[in-house]
């Protein structure tokens, strides 16, 4: 083990520590909340939440902005890649060479994505209005160490600039916006509770009520 | 505090356009309300509610409940909203230079 | 660096009711919007304005830099990092103006958020906060005090309350044609009591003929309480939870008082949502007896046969507003259209309808808070076109509120409609006499 495997091992040991605390403060609620006789089922809205509700075509935010959406989905998918690769170079398991290449091109498209909404940003008055150097900086962080995944996967040697730069991102990822990461399944799972609670979620597509 | 202006006359109001004070009434600023608010032309049927309504609040500094209205001026009640299609409240109250009242209105 | 401690007694209060409020689903949603400020077209404010103040995210954003500010580690050492901002004037004046001045808490940002973050559960918990600081708008303050002085949010005297109810059951005899037919007042032991919005008595007792002659027509075991009625609850929208609590604990009270065995809600959208789903959380635990709607028991009429309707009685073009508080987040979506389609013979639906539809614009106590007026109707364009759209004579909603808003839209974008209750144009539909089996 080196330095950098060393300081990862750190990153993802607080990472984990902080996450841990954070969830067991935010998820044990959700049994007690609402003692309202309920007229759905709170666990098919939260279900629903987390599936059909996320369909782009029920969602006004994914269906009115199309190109954001993709965007979106795949620089998130792209993060997820490119953990995936953090984890198999960090033990040094190797891959066919194909999907090398396969996942830099994937990572450039995905970094890319990253810029693009970046650019997005600083561009949009009305984004520009609500946001802080918080909303830029975990961009750049998250795009940028895409980015060297990429270039890790060009060569070998950017190995240790990788595994510092994910110590980095996993450390930074408790403190500002990136905490979404955590945060995110706890918040669809209470607005799903709060709608199946009331029969709102899963929505119907036609009249059920008279059956 | 707005203003509202009808041909040239300015009066204070509040955001929903009740008077703000409710001496500097008189007819012609209910004529000026009613024209603004779509009521309209003053007719007799018109004068008859809005001088109950506002003698009933003078004398117990509420707006009457719409059956007193009705029973006062011999008017059905439909024939109330028809005369007043903001309803009663914010039709004819306002015009009869009353404060907003509370509530869902 | 100023924290807490630093700040004036009241505001150290408003930061107490975030702080003593940061158990899971608050601390969940004050963490999770990430700025993508796509729910900005699902806000009726943002699509009429274009102005970032009201973008939801930026909404949410007004409470949750002030947990950063004071709860999370980042916020507190490097506050402008994190868009963490102190609870100082400037802050306290950009919210109430969006929080309370451009929000009607209706949801519908929610429902299309990319995360799923609960907007007008953080607003009201806002709206809490700056209950503590003495600032609820004027309109929406006295609407509060008037209820919880008086016992309903218009002042109504009891005797005239009364007398006016009195008046509308002889009207109801002549209608029928029988002297039995009753508005039951003050009775106990009766399967429901009903409950009034007090602008129904005092302003538009049309909604009470219409409710009184549906239960006559169903034979209903039904009383209104003339102690105990008032079904609105506008400390819900001003965020004073023990006042709400207190509002809605007289109706409780009744219930028993009167040994009624369900409590039944007048068409009144903040006042269900009140009542039925966020009373159980200030009492902390569920009521004893089924609380419901008075357009699901209509519903109910209908399905089982117990009231009868000829639709042709109802010919003109009829549209369906969806009031928020009773769809979205009330779960009454189907019952109010399942009756309309056969209570009148053109019924068109608006669109967006159900869970997706637009709000009034007079939502959230907006109605009460009169410096908002011009935004109010302005940000009411919306519906206003909505209406328009279906060529409808007549629009029902089942929500007072509602009613009063659409009243003013229609004057003012010339819609020349007619706006009533569902239960009025079920009354107009209905068939009475002998059903015919």
């Amino acid at each position: 083990m080196t330095i950098p495997h060393w300081f990862l091992v750190a990153g993802l040991a607080i990472f984990t520590i902080l996450t841990a605390g954070m969830l067991r403060k935010a998820v044990p609620a959700w049994r007690s909340y609402d003692p309202s006789r309920p007229k759905g089922k709170p666990v098919s809205g939260a279900i629903y939440s987390l599936t059909g509700a996320m369909l782009p075509w029920k969602k006004e935010s994914a269906r009115l902005y199309p190109a954001s959406y993709i965007i979106g989905v795949l620089y998130h998918t792209g993060t997820f890649i490119a953990f995936a690769w953090v984890a198999l170079l960090a033990f040094n398991i190797g891959l066919p060479e194909v999907l090398d290449s396969v996942s830099v091109l994937f990572l450039a498209v995905t970094a890319g994505c990253g810029v693009a909404l970046l650019a997005k940003r600083i561009a949009s008055s009305d984004l520009r209005y609500f946001s802080s150097p918080d909303d830029y900086f975990s961009n750049l962080l998250v795009t940028g160490w895409q980015g060297v995944t990429l270039l890790t996967l060009l060569n070998r040697d950017m190995l240790s600039a990788l595994l510092v730069c994910t110590g980095v991102l996993l450390l930074y990822i408790p403190f500002g916006k990136l905490r979404h990461a955590i945060y995110l399944i706890p918040a669809r799972v209470y607005l799903g509770l709060f709608y199946g609670r009331r029969g709102v979620w899963p929505a119907k597509d036609r009249q059920s009520w008279q059956a | 505090m707005p203003k509202l202006e009808i041909d040239g006359r300015e009066f204070e109001v509040d955001g929903d356009g009740f008077l703000q004070e409710p001496d500097v009434w008189n007819e012609d600023v209910a004529r000026l309300f009613a024209a603004g608010d779509g009521t309209g032309e003053m007719t007799e049927k018109h004068w008859a509610v809005v001088r109950y309504i506002r003698e009933y609040w003078k004398e117990n500094d509420m707006a009457p409940m719409v059956r007193k209205v009705c029973q006062s001026t011999g008017l059905r009640l439909r024939e109330i909203y028809q005369l007043f299609p903001m309803g009663p409240a914010k039709g004819a109250c306002k015009i009869a230079g009353l404060p907003k009242p509370d509530g869902c209105v | 660096m100023a924290g807490i401690k630093m700040l004036s007694p009241d505001r150290k209060r408003a930061l107490r009711v975030l702080e003593n409020r940061l158990g899971g689903r608050l601390l969940t949603h004050l963490n999770s919007c990430v700025h993508c400020g796509l729910c900005g077209k699902s806000c009726h404010y943002y699509l009429k304005y274009g102005d970032p103040r009201f973008i939801p995210g930026n909404k949410v954003d007004q409470i949750s830099r002030l947990y950063r500010r004071y709860f999370s580690p980042l916020g507190r050492i490097l506050p402008a990092w994190v868009g963490a901002r102190d609870l100082d004037e400037e802050t306290i004046e950009e919210m109430v103006d969006v929080l309370f001045g451009g929000c009607t808490m209706c949801g519908r940002c929610s429902v299309h958020c990319s995360i799923g973050v609960d907007v007008p559960f953080l607003v009201r918990t806002a709206r809490t906060m700056l209950m503590e600081l003495g600032l609820v708008p004027k309109g929406l303050q006295s609407t509060i005090d008037t209820s919880v002085n008086t016992g309903n949010n218009m002042a109504i005297p009891q005797k005239e309350l009364v007398d006016t109810l009195e008046w509308l059951e002889e009207d109801l005899r002549m209608e029928v044609g029988d002297e039995s037919a009753a508005i039951p007042l003050d009775k106990a032991g009766q399967r429901l009591l009903y409950t009034l919005n007090p602008r129904e008595p005092k302003f538009f007792p049309l909604s009470i003929s219409a409710v009184a002659k549906i239960m006559y027509a169903a034979g209903e075991s039904w009383t209104i309480s003339t102690h105990c009625y008032d079904v609105t609850n506008y400390a819900f929208l001003s965020g004073d939870d023990e006042a709400a609590r207190g509002l809605a604990g007289r109706l409780c009270d009744e219930v028993m008082k009167l040994k009624a065995e369900q409590l039944l809600l007048a068409e009144c959208g903040h006042g269900f949502r009140a009542i039925r789903w966020e009373g159980p959380t200030w009492f902390g635990k569920a009521y004893p007896y089924p609380v419901l709607s008075v357009v699901e028991l209509i519903a109910e009429y209908v399905r089982s046969g117990l009231i009868r309707l000829d639709p042709s009685l109802n010919a003109e073009r009829v549209t369906l507003h969806d009031p928020c508080n009773l769809v979205r987040a009330g779960g009454v979506i189907e019952e109010q259209r399942y009756v309309l389609a056969r209570a009148a013979s053109d019924f068109v639906e608006m669109s967006p309808n159900r869970v997706d539809n637009y709000c009034c614009g007079g939502g959230g106590g907006q109605l009460s808070m009169g410096e908002y007026r011009d935004r109010r109707i302005e940000a009411g364009e919306i519906k206003a076109d909505q209406i328009r759209r279906t060529g409808a004579r007549m629009v029902a909603t089942p929500c007072h509120n509602c009613i009063d808003q659409l009243m003013e839209l229609n004057q003012v974008y010339e819609l020349n409609v007619e706006i009533k209750t569902v239960a009025e144009i079920v009354a107009d539909a209905l068939v009475l006499g002998k059903q015919e089996n």
